[in-house]
């Protein structure tokens, strides 16, 4: 089992290097049964031996916790939060936005953000072995978005006999899933399959009106892998997702008629690797990737309908090489080109392409016993903005066998999304208009030549010159563990990202409304540390708790602060904003707190886990006009979320499943309708080994 | 047609108190010739209100209120051609009656400060309503208000005050207070819109002090 884990890894050499009994003073190498990483790094490594903190959420405690969507575990560890937004379910890492995170699947990325984010509510759990989780910049590895962290979702490998899995849960609202796999491996070959369908009625938090919170879906996932592993000096695998959403929802009730919105999301991805291994000391990946996603929306009423599509293409290939040149000294060097294609109604033109060629280098130095150093850089050439260099350095120091120091200092970056970059539009009812970054100039001499612009606010030359935000960040972490039964973690950081891309007017159209366009405006700050204990104070129990403390802040809004000339309004005085006052930037908790327990039976038949949430009070919007968060109505009040789940294993292929979420039914309807309130859920998993 | 409600904030001379150390003939003078500084808040008063849809979004008559800041009353909208009014409202657009406007010497800046601790209008800085459009700035953030797409509101932006030179010459501040009917401390997008409150402080004399 172990062997093939490690053999659905990136790093395939490892397995063949165990076998090869390598030397005892190689940290590169794996001593089984130690767990492998393979994200930090983007070679396989022992998770303890990183340089820069990792977490693991392992497939043991995925069964327990009895998620239905990647949102309910990710929701559960220290120092995430899930944000719900425009676009979905994202992640919010180190008080960062969700568009700052890289999500991979696979180690492909997950394509088809909406609104910057990546509905995480998306993407089933049932087949996930593991997900780790890097926080702090990887972009001197993996480039555009992973500027707060990476998250890597890694399902599980194929077994080589044959093996069906079928799966029933239904919960409240009418959620049900279904799921069905299949793996099975002849000679040097695995193959594994599974479909998921996901359907649910929606729910509705004000009764009165007649439209539902959140409307119903219809969710299908379909991943497979085939692997070919002859033994010899390679390896080969593809990796691939199809995934379609279907919501059918009554939006309105127009004069005539009802008005209904029948939108789709699809997504597919496909990622070949080889792996070639011509000695020992060499490793050779070839990779590519191919995805699309594309987003359908019919807004009818039986006299109007209007369609609005958008699609968007990546293809990407990549060669990496790996360099085992002593047992101290690791390279790794790669390099690629990635291209994007975008069709939209309101791009101008409807559809672009754009192209990214990148570089990449790291080595890692096990410079002593107790100390190692991995040292990366990444260079992005773009067709859009200008080229990047994100450097990272790490240093992990382990001066007992208990304690751990890790630091490291690093740079990401986020590319500007191609709606700042390329759409084009004007409101229909506020009449403004706004004009991608990329066209600025352009657009401007066609809006002055039809008499369109009354005054100019800027001058539109500077808006050619977007460059992607970027971020200086630093980490550092230290691990206690005196032993298997007792973990303790402490990571502090400090992120530091300027070039924030945001609409800023540009002109005052004849019509009173203004032009906006995307420019590099705003400095964030947000750090803070996390805090993460785990323990198994007694036979078959084990306890988690994490704690995050969140300090954010607009740059640019501390300095106006220090100038006195920000202001808010009291009982109808106006008065000088102070430190003290501004709350930070929106939607960050200053203190969130998980916990979670967990009860197994020395047979290891039932499981019981108990887990909760806490988020401190956090900013909802501005309503007091100054646009930034200072007063006490601007704010979402704290809460907890308790969840439940019991496990019990009926027979050795058949498990059940049951709890409930959201025990106390805590509801928000303006400023949280993104929770429905207390759901139970019970669903029956049955293996088959023919 | 609902007139706008005006209350009375301040109906006080504030008189030219002579402090111990300036006790000179001049200061003795201005206070024999005071002229009562004039403090004020309008409330409701309707800015171009929705009449109607048209295409299914909610549409005003497109007409400007006119308002004499020297009489605190409205103005017929007859003379909206005449020196009579000082400033004029449509939506969270602001007139004032000078340059492409009206005849009068009307003109503005935006400030950003503390309504009582502006004592002075400044000396300089002042624009007319011109083809670039009205010297009181229009568009959220530049303006007097802040629009949050997210909720359709419009909030007046705290410390920021409008200094208005009326048509007579005379000068004024004005603090805009709601955008909605009523007044409601936390409005809501659905709420009665286009009405303007504001607060506003005249010195008649045509000194540009607003303080004793």
């Amino acid at each position: 089992m172990l062997s093939l884990l490690l053999g659905a890894l990136p790093g395939l050499y490892l397995r063949a290097e165990a076998q090869d009994a390598p030397p005892r003073d190689s940290v590169w190498t794996v001593t089984l049964p130690e767990e492998i990483v393979v994200t930090a790094a983007r070679t396989a490594l022992k998770l303890k031996d990183a340089a820069i903190p990792i977490r693991v959420v392992r497939e043991q405690e995925i069964r327990r916790r009895g998620a239905l969507r990647l949102t309910d575990l990710l929701a559960d560890e220290p120092g995430l939060a899930v944000v719900h937004g425009f676009g979905g379910a994202g992640i919010q890492v180190q008080g960062l936005d969700s568009d700052y995170t890289l999500i991979l699947i696979d180690g492909q990325p997950l394509v088809g953000r909406t609104g910057g984010t990546l509905d995480l509510d998306r993407i089933p759990v049932a087949d996930v072995e593991r997900i780790e989780i890097v926080p702090g910049p990887s972009s001197s590895l993996y480039g555009s978005e992973a500027l707060a962290g990476v998250i890597n979702i890694i399902t599980r490998p194929a077994d080589p006999k044959l093996h069906v899995t079928t799966g029933l849960r239904r919960q409240s609202f009418g959620t049900q899933e279904m799921r069905a796999g299949v793996s099975g491996g002849r000679g040097p070959l695995r193959l594994r399959t599974s479909y998921n369908l996901t359907e649910s009625d929606g729910y509705d938090l004000t009764p009165e009106s007649i439209t539902l919170t959140s409307p119903g879906y219809e969710s299908h996932t379909l991943l497979s892998s085939l692997r070919i592993d002859p033994e010899t000096f390679w390896t080969a695998r593809v990796q691939s997702r199809w995934a379609r959403e279907n919501q059918n929802t009554l939006v309105g009730v127009a004069p005539e008629t009802d008005l209904t919105e029948d939108a789709r999301q699809e997504d597919w991805s496909l990622g070949p690797e080889l792996t070639l291994r011509p000695g020992s000391a060499h490793r050779i990946h070839a990779r590519g990737f191919a995805s699309a996603f594309r987003t359908r929306s019919i807004l009818a009423d039986t006299l109007i309908t209007s369609t609005s599509r958008f699609r968007e293409g990546t293809q990407r290939i990549e060669l990496q090489y790996d360099f085992f040149g002593s047992a101290s000294h690791a390279w790794t060097a790669g390099g690629g080109i990635t291209r994007d294609h975008v069709t939209a109604d309101r791009i101008k033109g409807r559809s672009r392409d754009m192209s990214n060629r990148f570089v990449f280098m790291q080595h890692q130095w096990a410079a002593y016993r107790r100390i190692q150093t991995t040292l990366s850089a990444r260079m992005d050439a773009h067709t859009e903005y200008a080229t990047r260099i994100s450097p990272k350095a790490a240093v992990m120091m382990r001066p007992l066998d208990t304690v751990t120091l890790r630091v490291s200092v690093g740079s990401g970056f986020k590319a500007p999304r191609f709606q700042q970059l390329y759409m084009d539009f004007t409101n229909p009812t506020q009449g403004y208009t706004v004009v991608g970054a990329s066209d600025m100039a352009e657009a401007m001499d066609s809006l002055q030549a039809n008499g369109q612009i009354s005054a100019l606010l800027t001058d539109p030359t500077r808006f050619n010159a977007i460059r992607p935000e970027e971020s200086t960040s630093f980490q550092g972490a230290v691990t206690w563990e005196p032993s298997l039964r007792l973990g303790l973690t402490t990571s502090f950081f400090y992120n530091h990202i300027r070039d924030l891309i945001d609409t800023t007017p540009v002109a005052v159209k004849t019509n009173g409304q203004n032009v906006f366009s995307y420019i590099n405006l705003n400095r964030i700050r947000t750090r803070g540390f996390v805090t993460d204990l785990r323990a198994e104070p007694g036979r078959g129990m084990e306890v988690t708790a994490g704690y995050q403390y969140l300090d954010t802040a607009d740059l640019d809004v501390l300095d106006r602060i220090e100038e006195g000339v920000l202001f808010t309004r009291e009982n109808g005085v106006d008065r000088r904003i102070t430190r003290s006052d501004y709350g930070g930037l929106f939607s960050r908790s200053r203190h969130t707190v998980t916990l979670g327990m967990t009860w197994t039976s020395t047979s290891g038949t039932w499981a019981a886990t108990l887990r909760g949430q806490y988020r401190s009070r956090y900013g909802f919007a501005d309503a007091n006009g100054n646009l930034i968060l200072d007063a006490d109505q601007e704010y979402v009040p704290a809460y907890s979320l308790w969840h439940v789940t019991a496990m019990y294993q009926l027979a050795p292929n058949v498990r059940l499943t049951a709890g409930g979420r959201n025990l106390f039914d805590h509801t928000n309807v303006v400023q949280l309708p993104s929770e429905p309130g207390r759901q139970v859920f019970a669903g029956i998993t049955v293996d088959v080994h023919p | 047609m609902t007139f706008p409600q005006r209350i009375r904030l301040l109906p006080v001379l504030l008189l030219f108190v002579t402090t111990l150390s300036a006790c000179d003939d001049s200061s003795t003078s201005a206070m024999d010739n005071a002229v009562p500084i004039v403090a004020e808040r309008v409330t409701d008063l309707p800015s171009d209100p929705i009449i109607g849809l048209v295409d299914g979004r909610p549409v005003g008559a497109g007409l400007y209120t006119f308002y004499s800041l020297r009489e605190n009353r409205v103005v017929a909208r007859e003379d909206s051609a005449s020196t009579q009014w000082d400033v004029a409202f449509r939506g969270t657009t602001i007139l004032v009656n000078g340059g492409t406007s009206g005849p009068g010497q009307g003109a503005g800046l935006l400030l950003d400060g503390i309504f009582s601790e502006i004592t002075e209008a400044p000396a300089s800085g002042f624009e007319t309503d011109s083809e670039n459009g009205p010297a009181l700035k229009t568009g959220s953030g530049n303006s007097w208000y802040n629009y949050n797409p997210a909720t359709n509101v419009v909030s007046p932006i705290p410390g920021r005050v409008l200094v208005v030179r009326t048509a007579g010459g005379t000068y004024a501040k004005l603090s805009m207070l709601s955008y909605y009917r009523g007044m409601p401390e936390n409005p809501t997008g659905d709420m009665e819109a286009r009405y303007v409150s504001f607060d506003y402080i005249l010195q008649p004399d045509g000194s540009r002090q607003f303080a004793r």
